[in-house]
């Protein structure tokens, strides 16, 4: 079950339940909520993920990068090791909003059977969307969906290049899948007209990408971040096709901190849902 | 502003069903009126009145007749765009008398324009200057 927020003119919220054919209204407060004067807030990292189990949390997610680069290390120092290299081609569409994307991994190959591939890469992604809203970024507000403000952006177009990390599974000669996650980079792009919304108030600002990416744990990632599930097929020996969900962050910084409660901000992040299909060549 | 007004496109439209909200302008008081006027391609006609009621503040649309469009919002602004403004909801039809309620805390000597604003593409369809 999936829930979508609004926040309405009034101090309570209200939470539409569509994702199962019903909708369910709750309202915390005893007066009728007035949808037209609402906006969306977005949902946190994990519930994008609709088809991750829940039991999966920020816990886990640490101990699995933890886990991620000690197989790292191990694969490295194995001399048994063999090592391949794939580089992708990708597009992705969601709605109002798609990417393109350049990506090379040098992967180990692990275990007996050798089908764990596990490594990194670097990775260029160009998100452009259109009228998309962005919602307060920093942990200490994106967290909680009554101090969570918005930025709408008519034209945002963001450029990253980040070091991303693989996991993958052969599971065939013919097939494979995996998750890759950008880790750390940079991006650029131009500054954007916007309007800042604070409930029923707002008022134009002009907003760039921010510079620094970084993942962390939970909210605390600052700036655009893609990742990818993915399956491959190998329609050649060193040719497959690539279909992939992708969950795309970007992150812009307005040029003054237009959001001053509860706290100061300026940075506001986009969380896309996409589907994308791309070419892959093993080298 | 091609693209807007293109994304703009009558497609997602605003009811069409002419508003007939109840208000009875003799228990209120006249604060400020302006005639709306459209912007650009766009259509919009009528009168703007905002009135004090019993201590809350009202805006009024008389014989008021809009573009349609989707996403359309009837704000108070500082300027004629909205550069800084409060929202005081969606449009509730293209015609039609209609009310919307301001926020207590709103100076109507600051936010003198009202706007019709189509909010998702940035659009600005029609303007009145109260006075």
């Amino acid at each position: 079950m999936q829930f979508q927020r609004y926040k309405t003119k009034y101090t309570g919220l209200s939470y539409l339940n569509s994702s199962e054919g019903n909708t369910e209204v709750f309202v915390s407060s005893d007066q009728m909520p007035e949808m037209s004067n609402t906006r969306q807030v977005s949902t946190d990292f994990l519930g994008n993920f609709g088809f991750i189990p829940k039991i999966i949390n920020y816990r886990s997610m640490k101990i699995s990068i933890t886990c991620f680069f000690c197989l790292i290390t191990y694969a490295v120092f194995s001399q048994d090791s063999k090592t391949v290299n794939y580089g992708d081609f990708t597009a992705a569409v969601g709605s109002n909003q798609g990417s393109v994307s350049v990506d090379y991994f040098h992967l180990w190959k692990l275990g007996k059977a050798q089908k764990i591939e596990i490594g990194f890469g670097g990775r260029f992604t160009s998100y452009f969307g259109s009228s998309q809203y962005y919602s307060s970024a920093p942990a200490s507000l994106a967290g909680d969906e009554n101090k969570s403000d918005s930025l709408l952006l008519q034209s945002p177009q963001v450029n990253a290049l980040n070091l991303a990390i693989n996991l993958g599974y052969r599971i065939s000669p013919r097939f494979g899948v995996g998750f890759n996650i950008d880790a750390v980079g940079f991006s650029f792009g131009g500054e954007k007209e916007g309007t800042y919304i604070n409930g029923n108030q707002g008022q134009t600002t002009s907003a760039k990408p921010t510079s620094f990416n970084i993942l962390l744990v939970g909210n605390n990632d600052q700036g655009s971040l893609n990742s990818e599930f993915y399956i491959r097929y190998f329609f050649k020996e060193k040719l497959a096709v690539k279909l992939a969900y992708q969950y795309l962050f970007t992150e812009y910084t307005t040029e003054t901190k237009v959001q001053q409660l509860p706290e100061p901000n300026d940075r506001f992040r986009n969380k896309a849902s996409l589907f994308s299909l791309g070419i892959t060549k093993q080298f | 502003m091609l693209g807007a007004a293109i994304a703009c496109s009558p497609e997602d439209a605003t009811p069409t069903t002419p508003a007939n909200d109840a208000f009875d302008e003799t228990n209120a008081t006249l604060l400020r009126e302006g005639t709306w006027m459209g912007s650009g391609s766009y259509n919009v006609s009528g009168v703007a009145k905002i009135y004090d009621e019993n201590g809350k503040k009202v805006l009024l649309l008389e014989n008021f007749s809009s573009s349609n469009g989707p996403d359309l919002k009837v704000y108070l602004s500082t300027t004629e765009s909205a550069t800084s403004f409060v929202n005081l909801g969606e449009l509730k039809s293209i015609s039609g008398k209609q009310t919307y309620t301001i926020p207590d805390q709103t100076d109507i000597d600051q936010f003198k324009f009202a706007l019709i604003w189509c909010q998702q593409f940035s659009a600005l369809f029609g303007k009145s200057e109260t006075k």
